[in-house]
């Protein structure tokens, strides 16, 4: 059985985003950017039915590993030359960007938006980066869902997403009337490296459920998130043989 | 409420410069006659003119349907960078004759310091007229006359200013040494900023004049309009800049480089120069440094040589857009002088090299689009939620994750920001990589206690008085560390002392924990 992993035509969102016109004329654009699809990651790459991030598209993250997903999959548009926003997540951990392969110098923080103001920044952030990041509202490292927008904001936000081109990554946390297209849940996070009193944490596998609309088939896989060497990579469940810890360099079948 | 403005004595720290500007010169280089109605735009937006069109409504900054509305007869063209830098070059040969160490901006301008030249042409005045004069020749031979302005002030930026908003067409005006505040006091603010935010934010806040916003205090300025702020307060209080030619930079930050096949046209040579420009930069960076002036020598395969200063806002691509003016001019200057094979070695040598304060017009670069788009975000996000409400990331030193990057107001970003340095050597006491996701600042306050209920101590040799059995209330299944960080201990007031435990739960929950002051402390989750 020949399994599709590039699902191509989308129905209504990807007709919509054709029509767009590049507005980077006279200045260098990388190529990379300037197709409907943001690069991510190869060994991430199975989990988006187009091959990457959908652009005008809205990404739900949830689980336990659910902030290192997200840094893995924006890594690779991020060094590519997008300019990313994290709005309301005041507890990310900076020092994993860089690991993970996020740009720093193209990352701008917003960390406490007042509830009220909410719609207003993320109107403003949406239209200025290609990446949009966003935790909750308010409350600092809560992880309510984002109830203080009216699902009328929500519909008002995927229209403005399409428009602008920009991909939308909730941590978290769940817009009122914004359907993500994509839901990836990060759980089961098994962590090696610690024993009793010696090692440190170095390695972890995680097995990540993907869910979505139309082409976005229900699909399991595992990665490690990070390897030993501090990448992301595809691995075997645990308990198949392949416990031992892979040192880079080795190929991937089990010993 | 006045303040007497007092005017800081400018002839001492900067130097003197005359200023050539031929305005609207994209439309001069296409050939178009001051009465026909033309305009040539870029980008969709309208950037040149010619006086009967603007006489008709056509403003610089208009799209094209507007521009088209405004004046039905007119006559659109795009910008064509060869024939921009082309047909300037008889200008600047012109002006070469008076000082061959010239500096560029863009075609259509361009300056010269004037201490020696002044001596040798019999004073300032005698030199500007003169200065005038020779490019006015050559205007008029386009179709131009009377169309030069010519300008002799204080400081490299604040002569330009003077030559394109004070000086009336066709004259030549000397400032006297000290008085160019003055000289620039009654014009409007929004000649000091080309993002008309800023411009039009100073204008509601009842500063609308050059000399409402020399008065105000440069601390102030810095603090409320960040760094494009506080280089155009600088300009106007002091003449903002360093002599127009610098001394020489340290030998490193020459970039060479061999270009093969040699370039023997525009885009060729702007396809090479990107790696260069960047590497350029690079060297610039490490050493926190930036410039605005740079010497681009180009040599041929024939050991042709052409050599020019150029001015520009410190990115990279601004650095390989005039190399390709560069090429353009010489490839189109007087035949005598131009090139008889390809450009085949390429060298940038930085002009003054200050270190990066943030001072920096166009803070990251200005490069791209999107760079710009970022910037205006912050701007705006700012004013929704009060200044320093978006940070970036910077790298420091620390032991703990939580402090090896910080976050710093997006605002007083260096021009050249700081690399985070993942690959540096750690430093003792710092936890292992990987570092976590998630970091609680504040921390929590949570239980750590052994198997018989007891909370886990550390004593000074970095030894557990148990192995952890359960943290907030779930069984602890692995464990390691700790890891002491001793910090600041010769300062009784920041002395510091944590140890750090890595510890994995049954729930599958890996944290990071640190015992300070008695008390342990929920600082980071491995999300």
């Amino acid at each position: 059985m020949i399994e599709r992993v590039f699902d191509a035509g989308n129905g209504g969102k990807s007709g919509g985003a054709a029509a767009m016109v590049d507005v980077r004329p006279h200045l260098i654009a990388p190529d990379a950017l300037t197709r409907q699809v943001l690069p991510v990651a190869d060994p991430l790459v199975r989990l988006f039915p187009h091959g990457g991030l959908e652009r005008g598209s809205a990404v739900s993250l949830s689980g336990s590993a659910a902030t290192s997903l997200m840094l893995a999959v924006i890594a690779a548009a991020s060094s590519a030359g997008s300019w990313t926003a994290i709005v309301g997540l005041p507890t990310l951990g900076l020092a994993a960007m860089s690991p993970a392969g996020v740009d720093p110098t193209r990352v701008l923080l917003v960390d406490r938006v007042p509830p009220a103001q909410w719609a207003k920044v993320l109107a403003v952030v949406v239209a200025a980066v290609d990446l949009v990041v966003i935790g909750s509202p308010g409350a600092v490292g809560s992880t309510r869902p984002a109830a203080s927008l009216p699902p009328r904001m929500g519909r008002r936000l995927g229209t403005t997403l399409r428009e602008r081109s920009t991909v939308l990554l909730s941590v978290h946390s769940d817009i009122p009337g914004l359907d993500p297209s994509l839901r990836l849940e990060a759980r089961g996070g098994e962590w090696e490296g610690l024993g009793s009193g010696h090692g440190h944490l170095s390695a972890r596998r995680v097995e990540v459920v993907r869910t979505g609309r139309g082409s976005a088939r229900p699909l399991t896989e595992w990665f490690w998130l990070p390897d030993p060497a501090g990448r992301v990579g595809v691995a075997d469940p645990p308990g198949t043989g392949a416990d031992v810890l892979r040192w880079p360099g080795r190929s991937g079948t089990p010993t | 409420m006045a303040r007497p403005v007092r005017y800081p004595d400018m002839s001492t720290k900067s130097s003197r410069v005359l200023a050539v500007w031929c305005d609207q010169w994209p439309v001069i280089a296409t050939g178009a006659a001051p009465h026909e109605l033309v305009a040539v735009l870029d980008a969709g937006r309208v950037v040149a003119t010619t006086p009967a069109a603007s006489h008709a409504g056509v403003r610089c900054g208009q799209r094209r349907r507007e521009a088209q509305g405004r004046c039905p007869g007119l006559t659109l063209l795009a910008l064509d960078a060869r024939t921009l830098a082309a047909g300037f070059e008889p200008v600047v040969t012109a002006v070469t004759a008076f000082n061959p160490r010239l500096e560029m901006e863009c075609p259509g301008d361009c300056a010269l310091g004037t201490r020696g030249p002044a001596r040798y042409f019999g004073g300032e005045t005698s030199l500007a007229e003169q200065v005038r004069n020779a490019v006015e020749e050559v205007l008029a031979g386009l179709g131009w006359p009377g169309w030069v302005r010519v300008a002799v002030a204080d400081g490299a930026g604040a002569t330009r200013l003077v030559a394109r908003h004070v000086t009336p067409p066709g004259a030549a005006t000397v400032v006297p040494a000290g008085d160019t505040p003055a000289a620039l006091a009654s014009l409007p603010v929004d000649v000091l900023f080309t993002d008309p935010a800023l411009s039009g934010l100073l204008v509601r806040l009842g500063i609308d004049t050059v000399s409402a916003f020399a008065a105000l205090a440069a601390e102030d300025v810095l603090a409320r309009f960040g760094s494009d702020g506080w280089a155009a307060h600088g300009l106007v209080t002091t003449g903002g800049d360093r002599p127009v030619l610098g001394e020489t930079p340290p030998g490193e930050l020459v970039v060479v480089t061999t270009l093969e096949p040699p370039a023997e046209r525009a885009d060729a040579i702007a396809f090479a120069t990107r790696p260069v420009a960047d590497e350029f930069h690079r060297r610039l960076a490490r050493r926190g440094a930036t410039t605005a002036t740079v010497t681009v020598e180009m040599e041929t395969e024939h050991s042709e040589i052409c050599s020019r200063l150029w001015r520009y806002d410190g990115s990279a691509h601004g650095l390989v857009e005039r190399v390709r003016w560069q090429l353009d001019g010489w490839l189109s200057g007087p035949a005598a002088s131009r090139p008889t094979a390809g450009v085949s070695r390429l060298r940038l040598i930085p002009g003054e090299v200050v270190a990066a304060t943030g001072r920096q017009l166009g803070f990251w670069g200005g490069e791209r689009a999107a760079d710009q788009r970022a910037q205006r975000a912050v701007s705006r996000i700012d004013a929704l939620l009060g200044p320093g409400s978006v940070t970036v990331p910077r790298s420091r030193g620390g032991r703990g994750p939580g402090e090896w990057v910080v976050r710093l107001p997006a605002v007083q970003a260096d021009a050249q920001p700081s690399v985070v340095t993942s690959g540096a050597a750690p430093w003792p006491g710092s936890v292992p990589h990987p570092p976590p996701a998630t970091v609680h600042d504040p921390a929590f306050p949570v239980e750590v206690v052994d198997a018989t209920g007891v909370t886990v101590g550390v004593d000074g040799r970095q030894h557990l008085s148990a192995p952890p059995a359960r943290v907030a209330g779930e069984q602890v299944v692995a464990w390691a560390g700790p890891w002491l960080a001793d910090e600041r201990w010769w300062d009784p007031v920041a002395h510091r002392r944590r140890a750090r435990l890595q510890i994995r739960t049954a729930s599958g929950t890996a944290l990071l924990v640190a015992r300070e002051g008695g008390r342990w402390w929920w600082e980071a989750t491995y999300d």
